[in-house]
């Protein structure tokens, strides 16, 4: 089967200048499926290629694919705004190729794929949750001429007008048990990471989570009937990371990763003994990794050593400002283990970046202002500062269809990238949490004493250039939250 | 009622309330216009021992390769620049360098680059308390020279030229800046011509080097543009350049 998996030409976050990283589930599904010899895969990333759209069909359509595929499982391509271009690609594709087999998954398909079925004709299989063996089961009974899909577990598809599903497809318990993601697919040359990583890319190195923070997007990409498992955290061990790190820097050059999963550390050991071994093989990759500050905590003996094997920057999640809200949103975590995260980065000079969230139903202007003062003691060295944008799946999905503020069958998809309002608050409307987060982003980045601190300081300067790449950036930011102005 | 004194408080008068003496002093003072850029530049010096805190302006003095400097934040306003430079120059200060911010008036000046005095147009209200309208207010030049040979030795993009100095940021409408370009200024502040005819009046040696935030002609705003918070610390790595270049000139004359 000839299957081509396509990246639409779309933008990046505000936050993140040019950045465009190989697409995860692609490179994860297609490598799967071509080791078990169902497929032969091709990758057509017009993000990275900077094809527009008309172009991309002419090149489809020479390439004439018996399969495309669509959709990502990392929100740092934008949040769910990119959603709106793949199904756009979908029905660009299927007028001019009306034969072709269209399938998607990962985000916000993976939850939604009846409705995604049932508002996009053009879509013919949604792949639910964890993609890789229900993709390949796919292409074999597409190979085989079968024309009945519920039998494979993980597949959405329509029989005689109707959508059916598949049996809940289980978790691979073993995820070194998978391929190297098919990095030899991809224009490798051509990924950044904000502005000046380059050569860059993201990586995933474990799924789910044991945490199950109420806002968090990967509620999105589980099969509805299976939420349970976004907390059956699962890892590749240490040496096969450092396999795939090894890959990366020895053949394709890579200089710079992101290990974008939200919690690296969960496993200490396995992080120390990814950095052991990363040294001991003599890689120089550096890297960027996303934890908990309750994890980070945990990891604190071991941050020498992760500096050593090339990490510059932690982020990690700040969220709220009292114990009382780290509790209602499942966070696990303190506000002590918030500070000593900092502590513990900052004097091992790891540049930290630290998210907040604003627009809880519960939000009211006092609430973020205090929300922020507490972020701008805490004095990370990078803020992001995110909208609560309901995933599908998570409690505050279906909160806000109860309370009318989302409309499933009517999203206006392209804001649902983290970085607009797209809810109300019970006290705040959408235009006052533009311009709160607006308010957030300036007083944050317009204190002269912390730039200094941060461009004087012995991070990294990968650390300093993303930092200089924010600070850019904070008008158009701005611009999105305020004005409705797009970044996807 | 006849007032008692001739005027009511004098520069000597604040210097000897903060307890400030000549022997307090470092013999250059550095003075950056708000205290975040103080802090910056404190951190450069060695040894820095606080001389005085008043109102919102602090004093550091300690050494940079065993020369004696000051820190101070004289201010970002000339009002408050007047007191801070009197009472330096009434401690008899011998050089006083002003590390502030401006806006540019030509539109190939980046945010981010720096400006060296060269002359001012005084349009504060404080100088024609000090000087009648004839009056050429000019930074030294040996200072200024310094500076401008420690950014080229660092490498540093510096424009130099006719820098005018006003108290009305929120006026400066299209009408007066075009006015004060068509008068050869490449750049806007608030403090420069109070700084310089202050110290010119009382003979202390004085030049002022800034870093452009904005461009006034094109509309780029710079406060978030980490190329002017770069320029701020480019600037006091200059200032502090410029300080070496002199003593170790002094001491090639010596020799």
């Amino acid at each position: 089967m000839r299957v081509l998996f396509v990246t639409p030409q779309l933008g990046s976050w505000a936050t993140h200048g040019h950045h465009v990283a190989a697409n995860q589930m692609h490179a994860h599904w297609a490598a799967y499926a071509r080791e078990k010899d169902t497929i032969e895969p091709e990758v057509l990333d017009c993000k990275a290629l900077g094809i527009p759209t008309d172009n991309m069909l002419e090149i489809i359509k020479e390439k004439s694919p018996e399969v495309v595929v669509l959709g990502d499982v990392l929100h740092s391509y934008g949040g769910f705004a990119v959603q709106w271009y793949f199904d756009e690609t979908a029905k660009k594709i299927k007028k001019i190729l009306p034969n072709i087999k269209i399938v998607v998954g990962g985000l916000w398909y993976s939850y939604l794929s009846k409705e995604s079925l049932q508002q996009n004709p053009a879509i013919d299989f949604v792949v639910m949750g964890e993609g890789e063996a229900t993709f390949n089961e796919l292409m074999d009974a597409l190979n085989k001429g079968k024309t009945n899909f519920e039998d494979i577990p993980g597949v959405a598809s329509r029989k005689n007008g109707e959508i059916v599903f598949g049996p809940v497809r289980d978790l691979i318990a073993n995820l070194d048990s998978l391929p190297l993601p098919a990095y030899d697919l991809f224009p490798m040359e051509k990924y950044v990471g904000h502005t000046y990583w380059k050569p860059f890319t993201e990586i995933v190195t474990s799924r789910g989570c044991p945490h199950g923070c109420t806002f968090c997007y990967e509620w999105s990409e589980h099969d509805p009937r299976a939420l349970k498992h976004f907390n059956r955290w699962r890892a590749k061990s240490a040496k096969r990371v450092v396999d795939e790190v090894e890959l990366l820097e020895k053949k394709f050059g890579v200089k710079v990763i992101v290990i974008q999963e939200d919690n690296f550390n969960v496993n200490g050991k396995r992080a120390r003994e990814f950095c052991e071994e990363k040294i001991k093989r003599g890689l120089d990759m550096k890297w960027v990794s996303l934890g908990c500050a309750s994890d980070w905590v945990k990891a604190e003996a071991d941050i020498p050593l992760m500096k050593k094997a090339g990490m510059f920057m932690g982020v990690f999640g700040i969220e709220v400002a009292s114990e009382q809200e780290l509790r209602k949103l499942d966070k696990g975590i303190t506000i002590e283990q918030i500070y000593k995260t900092i502590d513990i980065l900052r004097r091992n000079d790891i540049a930290i970046v630290g998210d907040i969230m604003i627009g809880f139903d519960y939000d009211t202007e006092q609430i973020i202002k205090d929300r922020f003062a507490f972020a701008d003691k805490v004095d990370p060295d990078i803020l992001w500062v995110g909208y609560l944008t309901p995933p599908p799946g998570s409690p505050h999905w279906a909160d806000a269809i109860d309370k009318k503020w989302v409309d499933p069958n009517n999203v206006d998809i392209l804001k649902w990238d983290f970085l607009h309002p797209v809810v109300p608050t019970n006290h705040l409307s959408i235009p006052d949490l533009g311009r709160l987060g607006a308010w957030c982003m300036r007083e944050f980045f317009s204190k002269p004493g912390r730039i200094h601190r941060i461009l004087e300081s012995n991070f990294d300067p990968l650390a300093k250039k993303c930092f200089q790449d924010v600070m850019n950036n904070v008008p158009q930011w701005e611009a999105g939250a305020v004005e409705g102005k797009l970044h996807v | 009622m006849p007032m008692r004194k001739p005027i009511h408080m004098t520069g000597k008068d604040l210097a000897g309330m903060v307890q400030l003496r000549a022997q307090d002093i470092g013999k250059y003072v550095i003075m950056p216009g708000t205290p975040d850029r103080l802090e910056a530049l404190v951190k450069k010096i060695q040894n820095p021992m606080k001389n005085f805190s008043f109102m919102e302006h602090t004093m550091y003095t300690g050494e940079l390769d065993g020369v004696r400097v000051t820190a101070m934040n004289g201010g970002m306003f000339s009002a408050n620049t007047a007191i801070t430079t009197e009472i330096v120059c009434n401690v008899e200060a011998q050089n006083i360098i002003r590390l502030g911010s401006c806006g540019a008036l030509t539109e190939d000046i980046k945010v981010g680059d720096l400006i060296l005095a060269d002359s001012v147009i005084r349009g504060e209200g404080v100088t024609p308390y000090y000087v009648d309208e004839e009056f050429e207010t000019l930074p030294d030049e040996g200072l200024t020279r310094a500076l401008q040979e420690a950014a080229e030795k660092m490498g540093v993009k510096l424009h130099r030229g006719k820098v005018w100095s006003t108290d009305a940021l929120l006026r400066e409408t299209k009408e007066i800046v075009e006015e004060k370009a068509g008068a050869g200024a490449i750049a806007v502040d608030m403090v420069s011509s109070t700084l310089l005819t202050i110290a010119q009046v009382y003979k202390t040696k004085a030049a002022s080097i800034l870093a452009v935030s904005d461009n006034v002609m094109t509309g780029e705003m710079g406060f978030t543009n980490p190329a002017y918070y770069i320029a701020q610390t480019t600037m006091i790595n200059v200032a502090l350049e410029a300080v070496k270049l002199l003593e170790n000139a002094k001491i090639a004359d010596n020799k």
